[in-house]
């Protein structure tokens, strides 16, 4: 995967596919994170449950992709010996990593049965956190001025409401999720993905650039697969139909959706010519580096999902106060 | 039963997602695991880079590291010469890392203050103090990627003596001794008959020819073509010119940037230095760059991007790049401030005419500037500068004087001698007056008879009359048909040109080398004239100038010596004379004959024409050379055309029969050689430079060898270079100028020259005492830089009160003046004094010596033609030749350069750039093999198809398609050097280049009125080849 820029001079591209599977699990497992905050501060623990699964998968499945699309990843701690309070990306650093833990905190004392006043406390860090991811994974793309694509007013909020939307979605796919979590996941899913398919609209409509992309270099990813498919579909049928059916297909629908606008914006966001001349071959679905990062981010998810379920069903309950009361 | 399932769903889940995440991430743990074990220099987490240099403490405080050196010297990794810091390995003596000189006005803006101490200036760097960028010094990729020169292992080290025919490759080793004496003395030194040696050569008083007096004396035979200016040049020149007395010494300009320098130099009034301008970045509201791209080409490429950037992202400034060929300069990140305006390759000079005849008609042009006749008319008005806009020139075409300025002598015959001399304009009420005597305006547009004190009646116009009469041969519809830019377009460029009063400028560089490229650069240079802009703020500077290094200096008379020898006599590439004042011309006249054409073009009023030179010198016209001396330069690669007209001929040691290359490396050029002498790359040599333009502080780059030298040594322990070697030959010739008592200094004492250091340690105390001396260095500070390798040398050469100073000064990489000292009020504080010449009555009165013509003393639009005025286009029709090619200049590669790994990994091969519906209409797509055809020659490489070439031209990045520089096998003795195919990759366009179909003597392709190459506007054809 190369680009030919200015003057033929082939590079790397800054941004790999895994880019592309970072973003859309972490901006997944935000979304899911503060529905099953805001379920949980409704309706209880129990209410978020669901919610809460998915973002603890999603969650201890993000770093790892992250770590995959450093180029010099032996360089991971460099982050962590020195300050860079101007740079998005160093406060991400921090952000991801305490999101993670408090996600997986939140889980291990809900499956603990702790005291709520704890399970609160890992709630609202939770949620703290989750925003804080929300705000820089926008921020440090929106930030670079050299990609007018990113550096858009529509970018950092159609990035923002599909990472709700895929986190809704991952909240439907989860058999738990049921009852008051998953009616919330519905209303949430329905209301960001409208939001988000009328913000995408009004961006293409004026902005050029973006208007270029939609019409001229990603029609059928961008028109079908973000916002008729991973938009209108999804949000369309979050509100008619509450079955268990709908409720996966539109989850699917949501998550698709984000992925492809990930995609389409990162692909493209580096592929435009800089100099409008030339061509730049993007990256395409069967390259190697792409089929890596799906496969290995499927994988992650996949070891995720045991790795949460273990922890739930038979790691935590052994510490918790149930665990005592058992005993006893 | 129920755990158990569950259990094995579990497992066969995590075995799967086991098995997708070893085939995930497999390429991110391989990176990993090399970033941890790779190379395992490190210390610390930082995968296998080197340690710091140097760390900065919370307080500023520097803590060197111990193992290592940081040096601020000069750069050579392609003409910029920019100020670089780098930093050496001590144990090893390797360089690590070429980054950026934070004194030098070249790689730092602002540039840190000169007194900065050095430790501090390793602070500055750091970011220390959430500093950030603010206090960064660059270097480019190409300036990163030279370090490899020094361990190159093609590097020649020891003299070489060819052992088969010339150009074979086959060389042995031979000794110092041997080498210098073969040299000077002469005789059967190859088995092939005598040769005669320098000592024969240099022959001061015998005519090469009795028949041509005007050729000059036999020691002109030895011809010298040294390398650009990098440095180390003038003590070339002393050898060649002041010492041994050949008037034969060239560099490359006649293949690089002639016809910019000259177009400039008309404009300037300075035909013989060639000073040139540069848009006021800094300043700057509007920049019109016409075949140059800032940040691409023209030097120094890497300040004119720097500061290009910062006029558009924080004055808001303006930009048009008028160029074939988009490059570097008009990027997504200059937004609506810069355009690209694509042009028909060769047709600049039509659209440049087009904008004076729009100007000119629509007022547009700066009347208070134009208006003032003299300096102090000029100063009265508070204008800058001055130009001869209203001066009267005789416009009869068959009056002996015409194309002159009419003299007020020539009215008044009584006048005083100063008097005499003046230029006449005319008052606004229209009395003729002296133009030095006028302090007033005086009419810009006048066209009359005048009856002169002869009794003669003359036609006279003004040179603006006669810049717009010009301007008028053409309407701007038919400008714009020639040049391919639409009217509308035309007029917006050049209404925005003339919206922003003074701080507008334009500029040109290597994109004029084409077949009308020398009134298409004068024509550029004028629109800067009629927006007044020299020497203002944001209009265009002649750069700030240098501290005196080589030079009559406050230390060291380095030009002066006793016994210095003026050359005399032409050119050996007919530049600079006059063809009208050759034997051969009144030979023809006295025998009744129509002197026209002359075997081959002079021209009259440009430079030595080194482009020439070999096929001049291997066809005897204007005569034979008897030997040449390359040094570190490459006509043979660089020349359009030049390869294919002289490869047989140069093989035949009758045609040319001694030929020495002085080069750390085999080009294309040296491989010709019957010895080469090895050479320091720039990391050991010495030398001082001042910048190129862009400028507008003092500036005195000093280059020293932060390197330990890798040649080999003489006897008495010097170190095998271009220095040694004409010292060692001067010595043994017994020339002025060399050995004890060569330089004097201030007080007129004789020093000696026997070491190359001496020579640039007196430059260097000159530099060091120019106007306010430097201070003495510390010797902490000598440490930290590597100065103190030096400090034994320094004292043995150098007085006591000087050598701490120098060491001063090479401490900070040369000496440069504080970016303030550039400015002042609404000017420039270095100011270009001369009268701009709107006519330039020494072009005006050259003739084309194959017609007979008297060239046109302004801009003016004449297409691209051979030497005879056949324009291009009509012997080889578009029809048949639908292609015009042009070369670009690469930012990474440097056609000087071997291969240097670290660019052949970003930039390993170059394309034929076609326009995408151009390509589309051949029938091609990027990536599609095909030969490239012109009348010269042809290229084979591939396709790539893009929106940012114009229409009907091929475009060629410059400095791939080597067939030398490790492009090829050699041998020395029993050693065999492999190609590499690094460099042989892609294509050169100079393969392209064509002889002149009109010159009875062959010479390639040249601009008719001075001479440079046409490299540009080639045509050609093209077809694809199977794959």
């Amino acid at each position: 995967m190369t680009a030919i820029d200015l003057v033929s001079i082939d590079q790397a591209l800054a941004w790999k596919p895994w880019a592309v599977a970072y973003f859309l699990v972490i901006g997944a497992a935000a979304g899911a994170a503060l529905i099953a905050v805001a379920a949980g501060l409704r309706g209880g623990a129990s209410q978020a449950r669901g919610a809460l699964r998915a973002a603890a998968v999603l969650a201890l499945s993000a770093p790892l992709p992250l770590f995959a699309d450093l180029h010099q990843p032996a360089r991971v701690l460099n982050f962590y010996l020195s300050g860079a309070t101007g740079s998005v990306m160093w406060w991400g650093a921090w952000l991801m990593p305490l999101f993670v833990l408090a996600t997986l905190a939140a889980t291990l004392l809900d499956a603990a049965g702790a005291r709520a006043g704890l399970l609160r406390s890992a709630f609202i860090a939770m949620a703290v956190f989750g925003l804080g991811v929300l705000g820089y994974t926008a921020g440090e793309l929106w930030i670079l001025a050299a990609r007018p694509l990113w550096h858009s007013l529509g970018f950092p909020l159609v990035l923002t409401l599909t990472a709700i939307t895929s986190g809704a979605g991952a909240v439907l796919l989860v058999p738990e999720a049921a009852g008051r979590a998953a009616g919330l996941a519905r209303r949430v899913l329905a209301v960001s993905a409208a939001l988000a398919a009328v913000s995408l609209g009004v961006w293409i409509l004026a902005d050029p650039r973006m208007a270029a992309l939609a019409r001229d270099h990603m029609p059928l990813t961008v028109i079908f697969h973000v916002l008729i498919l991973g938009l209108a579909l999804p949000a369309g049928l979050a509100i008619a139909n509450q079955g268990r059916a709908a409720a996966v297909v539109a989850g699917l629908a949501a998550i698709w959706g984000a992925l492809a606008f990930r995609w389409a914006l990162f692909t493209a966001g580096q592929t435009l010519s800089k100099v409008e001349t030339t061509h730049y071959p993007g990256p395409g679905f069967t390259d190697a580096a792409v089929l890596q990062s799906l496969v290995g981010t499927l994988g992650m998810i996949a070891l995720a999902v045991v790795i949460v379920t273990i922890l739930v069903a038979h790691v935590a309950p052994a510490f918790g106060p149930r665990a005592t009361a058992d005993k006893t | 039963m129920t755990f158990s399932r569950r259990s094995l769903l579990l497992g066969g889940t995590a075995a799967t997602a086991g098995a997708a995440m070893a085939y995930g991430f497999a390429p991110t743990a391989r990176a990993f695991a090399d970033g941890v074990t790779g190379k395992s220099r490190a210390g610390g987490v930082s995968g296998a880079s080197w340690q710091p240099e140097y760390s900065v403490g919370p307080d500023g405080s520097v803590t060197p590291n111990p193992d290592q050196r940081v040096a601020f010297t000069m750069c050579m990794a392609c003409t910029t010469k920019c100020g670089v810091r780098v930093r050496v390995d001590k144990a090893s003596g390797d360089i690590i890392r070429v980054t950026g000189n934070p004194y030098s006005p070249l790689s730092a803006d602002p540039h840190i203050p000169y007194d900065t101490p050095v430790a501090e200036s390793f602070a500055l760097l750091s970011g220390q103090g959430e500093a950030g960028l603010d206090g960064r010094a660059t270097a480019c990729g190409r300036g990163n990627a030279a370090l490899a020169k020094y361990r190159d292992p093609r590097r020649i080290l020891k003299p070489l003596k060819r052992a088969g025919p010339r150009g074979e490759g086959h060389w042995v080793e031979i000794s110092w001794e041997q080498l210098i004496e073969e040299v000077v003395e002469g005789g059967d030194l190859f088995g092939e008959g005598a040769v005669e040696g320098l000592r024969a050569i240099r022959d001061l008083e015998t005519p090469i020819d009795p028949e041509n007096p005007e050729f000059g004396p036999k020691a002109n035979q030895l011809v010298v073509m040294p390398v650009y200016k990098n440095g180390r040049l003038l003590l070339a020149a002393r050898f060649a010119k002041q010492a041994f007395g050949t008037r034969n010494l060239v560099g490359h300009r006649s293949y690089c940037g002639l016809s910019m320098r000259a177009g400039y130099a008309a404009f300037l009034n300075n035909l013989a230095a060639q000073p040139h301008l540069k848009p006021d970045y800094r300043h700057a509201r509007f920049m019109l760059f016409i075949g140059t791209a800032p940040g691409n080409a023209g030097n120094p490429f890497k300040l004119q991007g720097q500061l290009m950037a910062r006029a558009r992202a924080e004055n808001g400034a303006d930009y048009v790049v008028v160029d074939p060929v988009l490059t570097n300069s008009v990027t997504q990140a200059s937004q609506e401030r810069g355009r690209w305006q694509p042009i028909r390759p060769g047709t600049d000079g039509a659209l440049v005419m087009a904008m004076i005849r729009w100007i000119l008609e629509n007022d547009r042009y700066d009347r208070t500037f134009l208006e003032r006749p003299s300096k102090a008319a000029a100063a009265a008005a508070g204008e800058f500068s001055h130009s001869n806009a209203t001066h009267l020139v005789i416009d009869s075409a068959d009056a002996p004087d015409a194309g002159r300025f009419l003299r007020w002598g020539q009215l008044d015959p009584e006048a005083g001698e100063d008097l005499a001399k003046e230029p006449v304009c005319l008052t606004a009420d229209g009395t003729p007056m002296p133009a030095a005597a006028h302090d007033g305006p005086a009419r810009l547009f006048h066209d009359d008879s005048v009856e002169l004190a002869d009794g003669r009646i003359v036609e006279v116009s003004t040179a603006l009359s006669l810049l717009r009469r010009e301007a008028e041969k053409k309407s701007l519809a038919e400008y714009a048909a020639d040049c391919g830019v639409a009217e509308a377009r035309i007029v917006e460029i050049a209404q925005a040109f003339t919206s922003h009063g003074k701080q507008a400028a334009a500029d040109c560089h290597g994109g004029t080398m084409h077949a009308a490229g020398f009134y298409t650069a004068y024509g550029v240079a004028m629109l800067n004239a009629l927006v007044g802009n020299l020497n203002a703020l944001g209009g265009t500077t002649a750069g700030g100038g240098s501290y005196k290094a080589v030079a009559p200096g406050p230390r060291y008379d380095l030009v002066g010596f006793p016994g210095k020898v003026k050359p005399r006599g032409v050119d050996a590439g007919r530049g600079g004379f006059a063809y009208e004042k050759t034997s051969e011309y009144k030979r023809k006249v006295a025998a009744g004959e129509n002197p026209y054409p002359a075997r081959a073009p002079w021209h009259a009023f440009s430079q030595p024409l080194g482009a020439q030179w070999l096929t001049a010198l291997l066809e005897g016209y204007p005569y034979r050379a008897k030997a040449l001396i390359t040094w570190s330069s490459n006509p043979v690669y660089g020349v359009a055309g030049l390869s294919a007209e002289i490869d047989a001929k140069i093989r035949d040691p009758k045609n040319l029969p001694l030929i020495v290359s002085i080069d750390p490396f085999i080009n294309e050029t040296s491989t010709y050689a019957d010895y080469i002498v090895p050479d320091r790359v720039f990391y050991e040599a010495w030398g001082w430079t001042k910048p190129w333009g862009a400028v507008t502080v003092k500036d005195a780059t000093a280059r020293w060898p932060v390197v330990d030298c890798l040649t080999g040594t003489t006897a008495d322990g010097r170190h095998m270079d271009m220095e040694t070697f004409f010292i060692d030959v001067a010595k043994r010739l017994g020339l002025p100028g060399f050995g004890d008592g060569a330089v004097p200094d201030a007080e007129g004492k004789l020093h000696p020259l026997n070491r190359g250091e001496e020579f640039w340690l007196y430059a260097g105390a000159n530099v060091a005492f120019d106007g306010t001396p430097v201070p003495e260095a510390a010797p902490e500070e000598m440490a930290l830089t590597g100065t103190d390798r030096f400090a034994g040398l320094m004292q043995e050469v150098l007085k006591p009160d000087e050598w701490r100073r120098v060491a001063y000064v090479l401490n900070r990489g040369g000496r440069f003046e504080a970016l303030e000292a550039g400015y002042d009020g609404d000017a420039l504080a270095h100011k270009y004094g001369a009268t701009l010449q709107i006519w330039n009555e020494t072009v005006a009165t050259a003739r084309n010596a194959m017609t007979g013509d008297r060239f046109t003393g302004c801009p003016t639009w004449v297409a691209p033609a051979f030497a005879d005025g056949t324009p291009v286009d009509t012997h080889f029709p578009h029809a048949d030749w639908p292609l015009r090619v042009v070369s670009t200049k690469s930012q990474l590669v440097a056609s000087l350069s071997p291969v240097l790994p670290h660019l052949t990994d970003l930039s390993g091969v170059n394309a034929i750039g076609l326009n995408i519906e151009d390509a589309a209409a051949f029938g091609l797509a990027t990536g599609d093999r095909v030969r490239l055809t012109s009348p010269g020659g042809s290229v084979e490489g591939y396709v790539l198809a893009r929106r940012g070439v114009a229409r009907g031209t091929a475009a060629i990045e410059h400095g791939f398609g080597h067939r030398e520089l490790g492009a090829r096998t050699y041998r020395v003795g029993d050693r065999v050097f492999e190609k590499g195919l690094g460099l042989a990759a892609g294509v050169a366009s100079n393969d392209l280049g064509y002889r002149d179909p009109s010159s009875p003597v062959p010479t390639v392709l040249a601009d008719p009125v001075v001479g440079s190459i046409a490299r540009q506007a080639i045509p050609a054809r093209i077809e694809r080849l199977g794959a």
